[in-house]
Formats: C-alpha cells, sequence, structure tokens
C-alpha cells in the first residue's frame, strides 16, 4: 500500500516534470521559430499616397477623437495656383479666402499671397480633420502635392490600424519605425 | 452586530460612503453632459453642414445675394467653434468620467470593507449531490451551445456562396470573345465626324454629298439658325454627332463654347480663364487673336488650346477633366495652329522662337489623364500651320509643315519619319495629304507636291513638282485627287493638275480671303471676309454655281456635317442647310 | 484581328512608358522672383523606441512583483494596488496597445505570412507572460494585465456563477482563440484587437460600439468576476494549460488545509475546488459507461466540429478585404448591383485584371477552409475533453485554487485561519524584534 502510493506520487511528479519540461520546449521552440522572422526595429502605420484614393474615411474611422491623418502639403510640387482645386470649390464665386470658398470644411488650409500670381497653402494641422475633401481636388485638376499621411506624434499606433480596416483601397501599410513617412515628391529633391 | 455599529460610527467609514456618493453623482452628471454633447454633434452638426452645401450652392446660383453670403460666413464659423469646443469638450469629460468612476469603484470597496460580512461554513449543503449535478448540467450546456453553434454554422451552409475560379474562368472566357474596348474612337468615326480643322483629315474635304450650294440670308431661307458667341475668337467649329465646339477668347478670359447641332442653343460654357500661368497676356496681332487655334475632341472629351499656352479639355458634356499651362508661346504674330487628334492622343505643334532656339516641340497628351505621352524637339521657327494626322498606304503619319522643315512622325511614338527642307519665314497654310501626296505651301512662291513615304532627310528626292503663280500666304490648299486648288488673300483662285502641276485655270474674285477652300460634293465652297460664300464647281473647268452673302465677318473655315455647313464669323456661328 | 490587337497592346504599353518616363505636372512648380523659399513638410517623429523598452521592462518587473506578492507576501492590497498600477501604465498611458492578448495576432500572422515580419516587442510582450506563468501560475492576470484590472476594479457585488456554467461557457474562449489565429494566419484581421472591448475606456473615445461593448462587460463584472477573462479572453486559454503544470502554485492557505470551510465563497472566480466526496456505487457504473461512449464519440465529434467550421469557411472569408473586394467585383459584373462603392471604384483604377483578384480571393478562400478545419478540430477535441471531463472524478482531499482558473488575485487568503495565524506570528515576530 505505502509502496503503491509512493509509485502513484512518483509517477505523478514525472508526469508533472514531463508536462513542465516540453512546455518550456514548446516556448522555446515558438520563439527560436519566429526568431528569424523578427524585426528588431517596431513597425508604424502609414498610408501610401500613390495608392490613397482620399475616400474620407480616415476622418471617422480613427479611434482617436481627432484623427491621427492629417493633410500634407509637398511644396516643390505645388504649382501655387491662384485657382486652387485644392483650396476652392468647384466654380468659386471669388478666389478669396471667403468661407463660401473654401473646400475645407474646417478651414484648415491656411492661402497666402507670395508672388503675383502665387499662392502659398499650408496646412494648419491643429484644425486638420483628415476628410481629404482638398487633396481630391488637387489631385483631379492639380498636381496632386496635397496627399494624406499619418502624424505619428497624434497616432498611437494600434496594432490593427482601425483605418486600415475601413480602408477601401487597401493604401494602409506597416512602414519601419525609422522611416514613418511616405512623402510625395520625395525623391524629386535631394 | 457590535461590530457593524462600531463601523457605522467610524469616521473613515462615513468618509468613504461620502466620497462613494460623490462620485457617483459627479459621474452621473458627466455622463449626462457627454450625452447631450454626443446627441448634438450626431443630430444638430450633420444638420448644418448639409445647410452649409445648400447655403454653397444658392451662392454659386446667386453670387450678389449678399444676405444669404453673410448668413453662410456666419454659419460656417458657429459650425468650426461648436466642433473645436466639442473635441475639447469630449477629452476633457471623458478623462473627468474615468477619474470619477475610478474614484467610486475604489471608494464603494472602500467603503463596503467596513461593513464585510464574515463567511458562514455551517451552512447545509450537500456537496456529492452537488458535484453529480454539476456534471449532468455541465453535459446538456456543452451539448446546447455545441448544438446553437453547429445550427448557426449550418445555417450558413445553405446561403449561397461564389466561386471564385469558375468566375475566373468565366470572365476570361467572355473576354476571350470580347475583342478589347479602345478609348478612343475608331478610324470611321472620326471620319463621321468633323473633329478638327478642316475635318477628320485636316484637308478640307467632307464626305457628304448633300451639302447645301447656297441660302438666303435675308428670307432665311436655306439657314437653320444662327447664334451669339459670347467671346471673340477666329477658330472654326469642330462637330461630334449633336453637338458644335467653339473656342473665344480675350486677354484675360478663355472659354469653350458647345451648341446644340439642331437648335444652335448654347448648351454649356467651359471656363479656362482663372488657371495659373504668366502674368501677362501674350503679344498677338489683331488678325490672329487670343483663340486662333481650332479645337479637337476624341468623341469623350473636348480639347482646346489658347494663344496663352493654356490647354484643357472638358467631357462632351461639359465636366472640366484637365487643364494644364505649356508656356506662353514665343511667336511673332500669336500662337495659332490648330489640335489635332490621333486616337486618343491630343497634338499640338508647339512652334515658336527662332530656328537655333530649340524651342518649337511637337507634344501629344493623353486625352482622358491630360499627361505628356510623348514630347518631340524640332528645330524650326515659330509657324502658323496646322498639323494633320493622315492614313497613308502603309501607315498613320503626322505631317507638320513649318519654318524651314516639312516633318512627318508616327503619331503613337513621336518617332520622326522623314523631314524636307522646302519652306521659309511666316509659314501660315497647313499641310494637305490627298492620294498619296502631301501638299505644302511657301508663302507667295511655291506649292510644292510631296512624296509621302520617304525615310529621313528626303529633301532631294520627294518633291514630286511645284508650281509658283497664285500662291497663298494663308490659305491653306484643297484638292479632289485629280486637281489642287489655292486661294490667295487677294481672291485669286487657281486650279492645278494633281499629276504634274500644271495650271489649268484661275479666276479673281472681289474681297479678301483668309478661310480656306473646302471641297464637298463636288463643289469648292470659298468664304470671303465680307461674308461672301462662292461655290464653283471642283474640276478642270471653272464653273460658278451660286453665291450667297452673310452680313458678318467670316475668317474661320467652316465644318461641314450631314446637309449643314457650320460657318464661325467673329460673333456668331451660323447654320446653313435645309429644313427638313 | 490578332495582329490589331497586338499593335494596340504596343502601343498602349509604348503610351504607358512614355507617361511614367515624363510624368510632368499639370502646373509647373514657378520660379520665385521675390526670393520665396519652399517651406519643408514637417513630419513629426514617431515615438521614440525607448519607449517601448521601458514598457518591456515594466511588464518584466510588474510581473516579478506579482509573482512575489501572491506567492510570497501573500498581500492582497499591495497586489490591488500593482493591478490599478497597470490599468493606469499599460492601460491609460499606453492606451493599451500592444498588449499579449493582441499580440498573438502578430505572432499568429508572422507564423504563417511570408511578408509580415513580427517586432520583437510584440514577440516579448507575447512570451514574456507565459514563461512567468509556466514558473509562477497566473500572475500576469492578477495584478498587470490591464484588461483584467479594470474588470476587478469595478468588482463590487460578486455573485457566483454556476461551475457547470463555468465551465460550458469557457468553450466561446476556445473558439475565440481558433478563430482569432485563423483570421489572422490568413491576414483577414487580428480581431482579438478590434474587438478588444476595453480599448475604448483606455483611450478615452473611439468606436461607439466598442464602447457599448465595454460599458456593458462592465456592468456585468460588477457582479460577475472578471467576465471577459473567464469566458472570453483568447489569451486566458493559453495560460490555464501553462497554469496548469506551473512550477509555483497559489495556495489558499500558507499551512495546511484544515478544511474549516470558511474560504468557500471567498472565491468570485469560481477557482477554489471544493474536497470531493467518495464515488456512491450506482453512479460510478453509470459513469464510467457514459465515459467509454464518449471516447468512443471523440473521434467523431472532432470530425464534425472540424467539417463544419472548414464548410462555414465563405461566410468567414469574407471579412477578409481580398474576397469581400472580389465578391463586390463579382456582384457588380453580374449587375446584382448598380453602383460601385469607393473600394471597387478604387481596384478598378489601379487596373488589377478581375481574373487576379478571383485567384486570389480562391486562394484565401482555400486558406480559411483548410484553416478551418484545423481550428474545428481544436474545438471539437475541447468539447471532448470537457465532455469526457464532466465523467471523472478527480480525488481532492482539501480546499484548492484550482490551478488552471486561479487568478492570483489574493482574495482567498485573509480567509484562511491559518492565514491570519501566520500574519499574526509575522507581527509578533517584528514586535519581539524590536
Amino acid at each position: 500500500m505505502q509502496n503503491n502510493k509512493k509509485e502513484t506520487i512518483n509517477r505523478r511528479r514525472f508526469l508533472k516534470e514531463t508536462c513542465f519540461g516540453s512546455s518550456i520546449a514548446a516556448l522555446a521552440g515558438l520563439a527560436a521559430g519566429l526568431w528569424s522572422k523578427t524585426s528588431p526595429a517596431k513597425t508604424v502605420w502609414q498610408i501610401d499616397p500613390e495608392i490613397c484614393s482620399s475616400c474620407g474615411n480616415c476622418a471617422t474611422y480613427c479611434v482617436l477623437e481627432e484623427s491621427a491623418v492629417k493633410c500634407v502639403h509637398a511644396y516643390a510640387m505645388c504649382g501655387y495656383c491662384d485657382l486652387c482645386t485644392g483650396y476652392l470649390p468647384p466654380d468659386p464665386k471669388d478666389m478669396d479666402t471667403g468661407a463660401e470658398n473654401e473646400l475645407c470644411p474646417t478651414g484648415a488650409i491656411i492661402r497666402t499671397f507670395v508672388e503675383d500670381p502665387y499662392y502659398e497653402y499650408t496646412i494648419d494641422e491643429k484644425l486638420c480633420i483628415g476628410c481629404a475633401k482638398c487633396v481630391k481636388g488637387c489631385d483631379a485638376f492639380g498636381n496632386g502635392s496635397l496627399f494624406m499621411q499619418i502624424r505619428h506624434d497624434r497616432c498611437v499606433n494600434c496594432n490593427e490600424c482601425s483605418i486600415a480596416v475601413a480602408c477601401p483601397s487597401q493604401a494602409f501599410k506597416r512602414v519601419p519605425f525609422d522611416k514613418p513617412y511616405i512623402l510625395k515628391g520625395a525623391n524629386n529633391t535631394p | 452586530m457590535t461590530n457593524e455599529k462600531q463601523n457605522k460610527l467610524s469616521p473613515w467609514h462615513q468618509t468613504a460612503v461620502a466620497i462613494t456618493l460623490i462620485s457617483a453623482i459627479v459621474a452621473c452628471i458627466i455622463v449626462i453632459a457627454i450625452s447631450i454633447s454626443y446627441v448634438k454633434t450626431t443630430i444638430v452638426q450633420p444638420e448644418r453642414e448639409e445647410q452649409l452645401v445648400r447655403l454653397k450652392q444658392i451662392i454659386i446660383d446667386q453670387p450678389n445675394n449678399q444676405q444669404v453670403l453673410d448668413f453662410l460666413r456666419e454659419l460656417d464659423l458657429e459650425f468650426r467653434k461648436q466642433r473645436t469646443a466639442r473635441i475639447e469638450f469630449a477629452k476633457k469629460g471623458n478623462l473627468l468620467l474615468i477619474i470619477s468612476l475610478i474614484a467610486f469603484a475604489l471608494s464603494f470597496k472602500w467603503a463596503s470593507a467596513f461593513k464585510q460580512q464574515l463567511p458562514n461554513p455551517c451552512k447545509e449543503s450537500n456537496d456529492l449531490a452537488e458535484q453529480i449535478i454539476n456534471a449532468s448540467w455541465s453535459r446538456r450546456a456543452i451539448l446546447a451551445g455545441v448544438i446553437l453553434l453547429a445550427s448557426i454554422a449550418i445555417y450558413n451552409l445553405t446561403q449561397p456562396d461564389i466561386d471564385f475560379d469558375k468566375a475566373s474562368v468565366l470572365a476570361k472566357a467572355e473576354n476571350e470573345n470580347k475583342p478589347p474596348i479602345p478609348a478612343f474612337p475608331t478610324f470611321e468615326e472620326f471620319n463621321d465626324n468633323w473633329p478638327a480643322f478642316r475635318g477628320p483629315q485636316g484637308n478640307g474635304v467632307s464626305k457628304h454629298a448633300n451639302i447645301p450650294t447656297g441660302f438666303n440670308a435675308e428670307t432665311k431661307e436655306g439657314m437653320l439658325w444662327q447664334t451669339n458667341v459670347p467671346l471673340p475668337g477666329f477658330n472654326s467649329p469642330i462637330v461630334w454627332g449633336e453637338k458644335v465646339f467653339l473656342s473665344g477668347a480675350t486677354e484675360t478670359q478663355r472659354q469653350i463654347f458647345c451648341f446644340d447641332v439642331n437648335s444652335g442653343e448654347l448648351l454649356w460654357t467651359g471656363d479656362l480663364s482663372s488657371l495659373p500661368g504668366a502674368t501677362e497676356p501674350p503679344d498677338v496681332m489683331e488678325d490672329t487673336g487670343f483663340a486662333a487655334s481650332s479645337m479637337t475632341t476624341d468623341g469623350i472629351n473636348v480639347y482646346a488650346i489658347f494663344a496663352s499656352g493654356h490647354i484643357g479639355a472638358f467631357s462632351l458634356d461639359g465636366k472640366k477633366v484637365w487643364a494644364r499651362y505649356l508656356g506662353i508661346p514665343d511667336s511673332t504674330y500669336g500662337y495659332a495652329s490648330s489640335l489635332t487628334m490621333y486616337q486618343n492622343l491630343v497634338i499640338v505643334q508647339y512652334d515658336q522662337g527662332e530656328t537655333d532656339d530649340e524651342l518649337s516641340k511637337m507634344i501629344a497628351i493623353n486625352g482622358q489623364t491630360g499627361k505628356t505621352a510623348w514630347e518631340t524637339k524640332r528645330s524650326v521657327a515659330n509657324s502658323w500651320p496646322s498639323p494633320i494626322v493622315v492614313k497613308t498606304e502603309s501607315s498613320f503619319q503626322l505631317i507638320t509643315a513649318a519654318d524651314p522643315w516639312v516633318i512627318s512622325y508616327d503619331p503613337a511614338t513621336g518617332k520622326q519619319l522623314w523631314q524636307i527642307d522646302c519652306l521659309g519665314t511666316d509659314s501660315a497654310p497647313s499641310p494637305i495629304y490627298a492620294n498619296g501626296l502631301a501638299f505644302v505651301i511657301m508663302p507667295y512662291s511655291e506649292l510644292i507636291a510631296l512624296d509621302t513615304n520617304g525615310q529621313g532627310d528626303v529633301t532631294e528626292t520627294a518633291i514630286k513638282w511645284a508650281a509658283d503663280e497664285g500662291i497663298p500666304d494663308i490659305c491653306s490648299p484643297v484638292s479632289n485627287d485629280s486637281e489642287v486648288f489655292t486661294l490667295t488673300t487677294g481672291g485669286t483662285l487657281s486650279c492645278f493638275n494633281f499629276s504634274d502641276g500644271k495650271k489649268l485655270w484661275e479666276k479673281e474674285f472681289d474681297g479678301e480671303f483668309n478661310a480656306s477652300p473646302s471641297i464637298a460634293a463636288d463643289n469648292l465652297f470659298l468664304f470671303s471676309i465680307k461674308g461672301d460664300m462662292i461655290v464653283v464647281k471642283a474640276s478642270p473647268k471653272f464653273e460658278e454655281v451660286r453665291r450667297s452673302k452673310i452680313n458678318d465677318k467670316v475668317y474661320a473655315s467652316p465644318a461641314f456635317m450631314d446637309g449643314k455647313i457650320f460657318i464661325r464669323s467673329v460673333e456668331n456661328l451660323y447654320c446653313i442647310g435645309a429644313a427638313n | 484581328m490578332t495582329a490589331r490587337n497586338v499593335n494596340i497592346l504596343v502601343i498602349a504599353l509604348l503610351m504607358l512608358f512614355c507617361c511614367s518616363a515624363l510624368a510632368v505636372e499639370n502646373f509647373p512648380p514657378p520660379d520665385f522672383e521675390s526670393g520665396y523659399t519652399l517651406p519643408d513638410t514637417e513630419v513629426p517623429e514617431a515615438k521614440n523606441m525607448q519607449h517601448e523598452y521601458i514598457a518591456l521592462g515594466v511588464l518584466f518587473v510588474a510581473l516579478s512583483i506579482s509573482a512575489y506578492l501572491s506567492l510570497k507576501n501573500r498581500n492582497r492590497k499591495l497586489i490591488f494596488s500593482l493591478m490599478i498600477f497597470s490599468m493606469l501604465y499599460f492601460g491609460f498611458f499606453r492606451k493599451g496597445c500592444i498588449c499579449p492578448i493582441g499580440s498573438i495576432g502578430n505572432v499568429a500572422l508572422s507564423a504563417f505570412s511570408s511578408d509580415y515580419a513580427i517586432p520583437l516587442i510584440a514577440l516579448a510582450f507575447f512570451l514574456l507572460p507565459l514563461i512567468f506563468t509556466v514558473f509562477f501560475g497566473r500572475v500576469f492576470c492578477s495584478a498587470v494585465c490591464p484588461l483584467g484590472a479594470i474588470q476587478d476594479l469595478v468588482l463590487l457585488k460578486p455573485i457566483s456563477v454556476p461551475s457547470w456554467l463555468e465551465n460550458s461557457l469557457r468553450i466561446l474562449a476556445y473558439l475565440y482563440l481558433g478563430l482569432a489565429v485563423l483570421f489572422a494566419a490568413t491576414g483577414a484581421s487580428f480581431i482579438i484587437c478590434r474587438y478588444d472591448p476595453f480599448i475604448a475606456i483606455f483611450r478615452l473615445g473611439g468606436n461607439l460600439n466598442i464602447v457599448i461593448l465595454g460599458v456593458c462587460l462592465l456592468l456585468i463584472g460588477i457582479f460577475i468576476g472578471r467576465p471577459y477573462c473567464r469566458f472570453l479572453c483568447p489569451y486566458s486559454v493559453i495560460l490555464r494549460q501553462f497554469s496548469r503544470i506551473s512550477r509555483k502554485k497559489v495556495s489558499i492557505t500558507p499551512d495546511d488545509c484544515i478544511k474549516c470551510k470558511l474560504c468557500e465563497d471567498a472565491c468570485p472566480f469560481g477557482a477554489i475546488d471544493k474536497p470531493t466526496q467518495p464515488w456512491p456505487g450506482g453512479s460510478y457504473i453509470k459513469d464510467k459507461k457514459l465515459l467509454a461512449m464518449l471516447i468512443v464519440l471523440t473521434p467523431v465529434i472532432i470530425f464534425i466540429s472540424g467539417w463544419l467550421l472548414s464548410s462555414a469557411s465563405p461566410p468567414l472569408s469574407r471579412s477578409h478585404p481580398t474576397v469581400s473586394l472580389a465578391q463586390r467585383i463579382y456582384l457588380e459584373e453580374n449587375k446584382t448591383f448598380t453602383d460601385s462603392t469607393d473600394a471597387s471604384d478604387a481596384f478598378r483604377a489601379t487596373g488589377k485584371t478581375i481574373n487576379t483578384l478571383y485567384s486570389e480571393a480562391s486562394a484565401v478562400k482555400e486558406q480559411f477552409t483548410l484553416g478551418g478545419w484545423f481550428v474545428g478540430t481544436f474545438v471539437g477535441f475541447v468539447i471532448a475533453a470537457k465532455l469526457i471531463g464532466s465523467t471523472i472524478r478527480w480525488r481532492r482531499t482539501e480546499y484548492l485554487a484550482n490551478p488552471a482558473s486561479c487568478l492570483a488575485c489574493g482574495r482567498c487568503f485573509k480567509y484562511c485561519p491559518k492565514e491570519q495565524v501566520r500574519l499574526k506570528k509575522k507581527s509578533s515576530g517584528n514586535i519581539d524584534d524590536k
């Protein structure tokens, strides 16, 4: 009886040890298996502006109250047009900064006179909601110098970006942490 | 019991209860505030946004309604303020709510710790029965859950599903049976319309036999309609289907007009005035104006270029598709070459400066995208002829005349096919192609017949013949494949034999002529600046058919369609034809 | 005809080439005369990598402290304080990302997809709590997991859930884990992250449905302790298995159990196993018969479950963007829909052929069918094991914390009279020292 009990205990201990050892081995195996696939740096989300179809989802699908996606301006590509189709609606009444002549619903684009007949357009990121209305306008008739980018000072870098899930053109990518932006016209400038 | 009483009196317990109550009340208030704000933003803000869109539309329709404008601006400001305020509120409100809820939970726990009841180990229980019941219930619950999940899965099985493999095979088969739809009209479709200056081939010949030979401007007999063109221009009308297009421009304005073929009603106006570009208007002669270049179309979009170097595309129903600025052309009299089409490419002959300036180029622009398809530099000086795309025996050729080179290109790629050094300064008449030969004019001096089958520099070999009498300086030639006709600005109409250039006859008319002669139904149509339309037989013997007159100034070559002639004067557009 | 087609193709290709070679802006950027210089496009940097390493360090330290507190120090108040800290740091400060639960998705995707490299941090977050669990039990759940912490915080009026219900509801977690791995491995989505119920609370805002889901779970959590942890959390499924065999386990009593029954109702998570009674004769035979039958039925259960899930692949695969796009395009091509969506417009603008899309979608569907077999087999195995488990009586002679279910929260410690003795000894010992 005593022996029998001892044997049972021994068997149990052996079983336990085996399970313990095998689970440690499993974890080590998993770690080793994935080791070759790890990237030392983290990845962040970014929009590929060449694929983006400026649908406007960025304004509404971000987990943040204020979307982390904002309009960005590649100045080197801009034509500095007086009639800016990113700033003004189609058939504008006048070419000025009146509320009725602004395409942007929040007035986040600042139009400044540079020299005749050129105007500079800057984005006020505090106001921009990422609706991409200006991007659509600029792409349609202009040089396409306005485009959408995730601003990493705002982005909380969700494991799965909820705008990426809702993006119709699947323009969201995971990019390496040290190259967090895909800028338009970046290869044109040294 | 006594313990509990003691605790109730404990000041810490009272504090805990008080904090619990206060944080609960605070949380409730914040929840209400957030809910109100949320309802506001989901109901009121979108309504406002819609109202703003409506107001903006009203402003476009009534640009001078100051009342609406003021209201719109006020509403817009209010809308923006609300949005910023709401985001601020939401940020702070949510944080406060979370803090108060955490405080509530912590203080509740603290408070309840004071009156925790001791466990009661003496309660009656039948552990064995409980275990057995648990086991059997456990099985039942698992079974019920499994049945529930399985029924969901089975329900899904009954739903229709798409077999993409099959769909892919079907789509492939369909694709193989169907020829690809080209993104441009066929050669035949081009020929059925009048899509460019002097018609589909740019040679001023209409394929229709039922072109009227005259009209009476006073009785309006033979005149279908007449309509005002809002902006001046010397360009010729073009026709596609049921629509006539022409452009007009002043120093500051550039517009495209679309008229209905049957009624002459102005269907839409396309505006290219406020495009970025040069700050000063180009130097042009009064005789050239700002809109001398004729438009072109591929039946999908219409394209127009102006003396300022602005080129734009509108869809046939008037939506702007793209616009570009090619840079102000350096042209002595003002840019005047017309556009032409090859498949989906808009061909621009952009000759400017002097021969050595290397400024001149041919540009082919993709009609749908507005992007340059190809661009070829050429060593020619500023010239005014229009390019033509013709179908020779072997291929399509883009033939251009300029000072001093006549150059032919492959219109698809811009590759140079052949070139001939035979022209001089102030080249204006456009080349034509007829029955295997191209004809170009050196103003006042020579009409030259060229063979188009060469390769490279064919100056020595390609010239078939040249005639030197009765040579115009502006009007382009026209040919019916057996004779070639020229018309000088002074009114001398000459007829040359097609094969050897022998002059067959010549006839002088009164008046000045800028519009090029055209051929329709074996008749030659001449239009003088004063408004005379002279119709003569296109034959080896001179024979006048009829004369008609409109009291208007005609500079532009007319467009011919089925039974109709479209004549553009500086300010009006006329449609000649028999009423049905 | 074919010759012409080829010609058109050649021309189109040539034009395409020319287009890309000459991509000229519509309106060339001006040459400014007023000395204006082009501003630079601002690119605010992403949060520094150091933050990630700090978080990893905090995770390690928190796990160590948690293990010490629940196994050695046995102090519920300190465990609770650490839990509040974890909620504030991992939840509110780090906005809930990345967490070990969500990292299941990253691990599954990198294991099955060739073009996804898992960030080292994500892998570390996945492995670290597992390693701690193998040695010390579920110390991650007790005081480190922010999701657990927020539920533990709101547990104000616990009521007990019958063990049979708890036992069967737990199948949901296994199913959830299986589906999460399937969805992540096929590249459809990280459903754990997408339906993380408390993430919106940690971020102080987000998708309304998720907010509602989180609030509902917290309201339930006032009465039913940690509902997400017990019935849904896919990571808990893995932790449970490791915790079963862990080196050290939380014990209710610091000494020998005296079966005083005082701790019987102490656990709000139903993780205290009572001592068992001897088996009544009649029931024993019945249960052994049932057991035999279930063992025979096990392969059948596993097969049916596998078949069901694999044949549910069409609706499951529709969550994959490629398949849903292909479906939309198919229905548009067949004129079921006359309008187009943003997604179908964007697809058509890419110039990719429909056939390519169809074959991609078809491949994804096959993956789902195959994956469905694996997940179904797994879930079927779990169901069979649970059924078999209900017929077996483990012999227990004392009150024990169930090694799988125990969350190491330390609530039961103070119920044990032996613990009270230990504490008194400790304090008196301290006094003696002085």
